[in-house]
């Protein structure tokens, strides 16, 4: 069974969000007006930003560094604990998923998560009819009552970052079609395929030979926030001053 | 899988605490336990008129008290 | 046929079959802010929650603070009149009543912000049939299903009795529906000997049970937050800061619920000053535990200066949060002075002249007067322009100076209006107590670690809906009280046996003072008899 998990490399990042452009269009997460985004209702289950309260250096040579931030999928995740229906839930694969059909809009979760990476839908979702045309029709539910993925989210659910679930199921799909085994690396989240700067890698983290296991054991290699004990499977590798 | 979680006992418990609907059902148990236990005890005061003594009390006086049997409830007060 | 005094019936129960013009004015009121309420809340449901002030990262907000200051204020009543009982206070008897109405009241009220506050309420019901015991929430859905119905009971158990009263004794033009509730109420009961002694039984065990529930259920509130690994929640003497927290709030709320009842009800010769003053000792002991818990919540935190949990802090001590942080001290401090500051005046000092309100309110206008140059921008030019010999220091020093004497001639007038003193330190806790709530929740909420600390305000639709909520639970309390008598009739006749009994007992003579004492002995030793 294998564990995905992401390694980004904040040397190779040039920041150009396409990352979270990408996430945008396949997870359908939607647009807010610039007055709503100052007001904090934005969305970017993979959100690209200036690490706050980080500035090296005196002015006017200064350097600010940037993060991007998928959801961590952490091993021993606070948003699941506290889930009062498990509407989140980790599976056998390490995927933190959340049920937008279990959901109560309790927000326990956004609150409880250390990282910030889970979003309320506030209001009913709005696109441009342009957008609202080419939305991915794709969407993850499984059996009565679990819908997942980038199905639209009725307003008042929490969403977030699911390494794009439907991705994963269509590359299984294939190869059961194909009457073959899966292979894990036959698929990658939109965020890692569309990175310009080759700076995020995605893979199976229990095969010790796969690219995110060596990258990993990098010397540069860290997580977010390990001294709350999540175990995320996201990580990172440090950038050169 | 490190010690506690390896006894069954444990994943036992886990399992308690993690099965969606468990936490509806002992809420629902409580509930009803105490619901059950109040309305048996207010039908145990409700019989209590039955018993055959004249006198009635408006609110507990001495002569109530006085004349209580040897067992003596420490309630009320 | 149970049977009541002329006097007790004239004021206990008469009332609940008349209503004055007020009482329908003040329905009408709650009805219109309740209506108000209701209408923004469909709003919200309609638009979703985006129509509140609360975004990322602030994604709890008014709502989780209203739902512990309601949730605190039900302590008010079961654990005090429980503790009460227990420990057979006699002077609890004329309140245990609006003690126990408040629990009961403000837990519902206390509920219903969990609705307000799901993006979800349709979802409401998947707490039971999705309830999973790991999550804190479902703690609290446990120890407030306990603590509603034991309240329930509770303050039904001794509206038992007072319904069959209520039952026997009701006026021929009173309407059929009263005479089917009061009876349905009574439950048969006909007051002879066994059932008086089950029923006292009863509410014994109940006081007993009680008491840990109701500590169980601010607890649990309390492990929501502290249970998160966010910095200046994840905080292990929440518990208990959260328990004393809810029993000083809801002291508060009794005093003025008590007060108010007292006023309305006219029920002066019921609710007496030894009510007052007794529940204000307690009320000084809840003070001065909170000021221990608030000192050891943030002394800590100061010390540690973490990373993560420090700029949290300084945001409360000097930062966006200092306002309500130190109007929060603020009341808190006026509310313990108020209470403790008139018990140590002697009386003999009232014969100085600066205990006059005459001169409190001079130097209150002194005190304002300086205050208000010092803060309002562009006013200390004016001072200065005015009289250049002054500096902002001797204003400074003038503002204390008279604030400070505005306080001290004022506590005579405290010491003489007990009832008067008790609503306003309780009016400032409670202002205090909600305010530490919103200290809790939202600092930490906008200070997240990975993203900019942001800002939450309040919008309409919160703020109607805070006040829809006070509104129907007075609307509640209000109601109650005109279909129950506000005070336990048969509590209040027995304390009066009792006391009758008491004051038949010889009691032995009062210890004598030391001063006394040498008189004592010397005539005891003349009278000393020779064997």
């Amino acid at each position: 069974m294998p564990k995905w998990s992401m390694v980004i490399d904040l040397e190779k990042c040039v920041v150009c969000q396409g990352c979270s452009i990408a996430c945008r269009m396949e997870n359908n997460t939607p647009v807010v007006t610039p007055e709503l985004a100052g007001e904090g209702r934005e969305m970017r289950w993979n959100d690209v930003f200036p690490m706050p309260h980080v500035e090296v250096g005196d002015y006017p040579n200064t350097k600010t560094h940037y993060m991007t931030r998928p959801c961590m999928h952490c091993e021993n995740a606070p948003c699941i604990k506290v889930c009062p229906v498990q509407a989140t839930y980790i599976d056998e694969e390490g995927l933190v998923r959340q049920n937008y059909d279990r959901c109560i809009g309790c927000r326990y979760c956004t609150v409880a998560c250390p990282y910030g990476v889970r979003y309320f839908n506030w209001f009913a979702p709005e696109w441009n009819p342009t957008i609202k045309q080419h939305l991915n029709p794709e969407e993850v539910s499984s059996g009565s009552g679990v819908l997942e993925g980038p199905a639209v989210r009725p307003k008042g659910v929490v969403e977030k970052c699911t390494y794009c679930i439907q991705r994963l199921d269509n590359a299984r799909q294939r190869a059961d079609a194909e009457g073959r085994d899966f292979r894990p690396d036959e698929y990658v989240p939109a965020c890692v395929e569309t990175c310009t700067g080759k700076a995020r890698f995605f893979g199976d983290l229990e095969n010790p030979d796969s690219t995110v296991s060596r990258l990993a054991k990098s010397e540069r290699a860290f997580v977010l926030l390990e001294e709350v004990g999540t175990h995320p499977k996201t990580i990172y590798l440090q950038e050169g001053e | 899988m490190n010690f506690p979680m390896d006894n069954p006992f444990f994943q036992f418990l886990y399992w308690i605490m993690n099965t969606p609907g468990i936490g509806g059902i002992v809420v629902v148990v409580e509930a009803t336990l105490i619901v059950i236990a109040v309305s048996l005890s207010l039908r145990w005061i409700n019989k209590g008129a039955d018993a055959p003594e004249k006198e009635q009390f408006a609110y507990p006086t001495s002569a109530l008290h006085h004349y209580k049997p040897k067992r003596r409830g420490f309630g009320g007060l | 046929m149970l049977t009541i005094g002329k006097r007790d019936k004239e004021v206990l129960l008469d009332p609940l079959y008349r209503a004055g013009r007020g009482f329908y004015i003040l329905l009408g009121v709650l009805i219109i802010i309740m209506g108000w309420g209701l209408f923004m809340y469909i709003r919200q449901i309609v638009f979703g929650l985006g129509v509140t002030g609360m975004d990322r990262p602030a994604y709890w907000g008014m709502y989780m603070v209203n739902f512990i200051f309601f949730i605190g204020i039900s302590h008010a009543g079961t654990l005090i009149s429980a503790i009460l009982r227990v420990t057979g206070a006699e002077w609890r008897r004329p309140i245990t009543r609006i003690a126990e109405a408040i629990t009961a009241f403000a837990l519902v009220v206390g509920t219903i912000q969990i609705f307000f506050d799901l993006g979800r309420p349709d979802r409401v019901l998947y707490l039971f049939t999705y309830g999973r015991l790991q999550s804190p929430l479902l703690w609290d859905a446990v120890s407030v299903t306990a603590y509603f119905l034991g309240s329930i009971v509770y303050l039904y158990l001794p509206i038992m009795p007072d319904a069959a009263l209520l039952r026997d004794n009701l006026p021929e033009e009173a309407p059929p529906w009263r005479r089917h509730l009061y009876k349905w109420l009574a439950l048969g009961w006909r007051g002879n000997r066994t059932q008086w002694l089950r029923l006292e039984k009863m509410i014994a065990v109940m006081a007993v049970l009680i008491i840990p529930i109701a500590i169980s259920v601010h607890t649990v509130i309390s492990w929501i937050l502290a249970t998160t690994v966010q910095p200046g929640w994840h905080s292990t003497v929440f518990g208990p800061y959260f328990v004393v927290g809810a029993i000083f709030s809801g002291i508060g709320a009794l005093f003025i619920a008590m007060t108010l009842t007292r006023r309305a009800l006219h029920l002066e010769a019921y609710i007496t000053e030894k009510q007052f003053r007794y529940l204000g000792y307690i009320f000084i002991t809840m003070s001065a535990i909170w000021f221990y818990f608030t000192y050891a919540e943030h002394m800590t935190q100061a010390a540690g200066q973490l990373a993560e949990e420090f700029p949290i802090l300084a945001s409360k001590l000097w930062g966006p949060f200092s306002a309500s942080f130190w109007v929060m001290i603020l009341a808190m401090v006026a509310a313990f002075v108020v209470l403790v500051f008139p018990l140590l005046l002697p009386d003999s000092w009232s014969k100085y002249r600066i205990f006059n309100p005459r001169f409190t309110l001079a130097n209150a206008v002194v005190a304002g007067v300086a205050i208000v140059l010092l803060q309002v921008p562009g006013m200390q030019r004016v001072v200065a322009n005015l009289s250049p010999g002054l500096p902002p220091i001797t204003l400074r020093i003038i503002a204390l100076v008279a604030g400070v004497l505005a306080i001290i001639s004022l506590l005579p007038w405290l010491k003489r209006h007990l009832i008067d003193t008790m609503v306003i330190a309780s009016a400032l806790v409670l202002v205090g107590m909600w305010l530490e709530r919103w200290n809790i929740i939202v600092p930490t909420m906008v200070n997240p670690r990975l993203m900019p600390s942001s800002w939450y305000t309040p919008t309409l639709t919160e703020w109607s809906l805070f006040a829809a909520s006070i509104a129907l639970f007075i609307f509640m309390f209000v109601l109650f009280f005109k279909l129950v008598p506000a005070v336990s009739v048969w509590e209040v006749r027995e304390g009066r046996v009792i006391d009758d009994v008491r004051s038949q007992v010889p009691m032995p003579a009062p210890e004598p003072s030391s001063s006394a004492r040498g008189a004592m002995r010397r005539s005891l030793e003349e009278t000393e008899p020779t064997y």
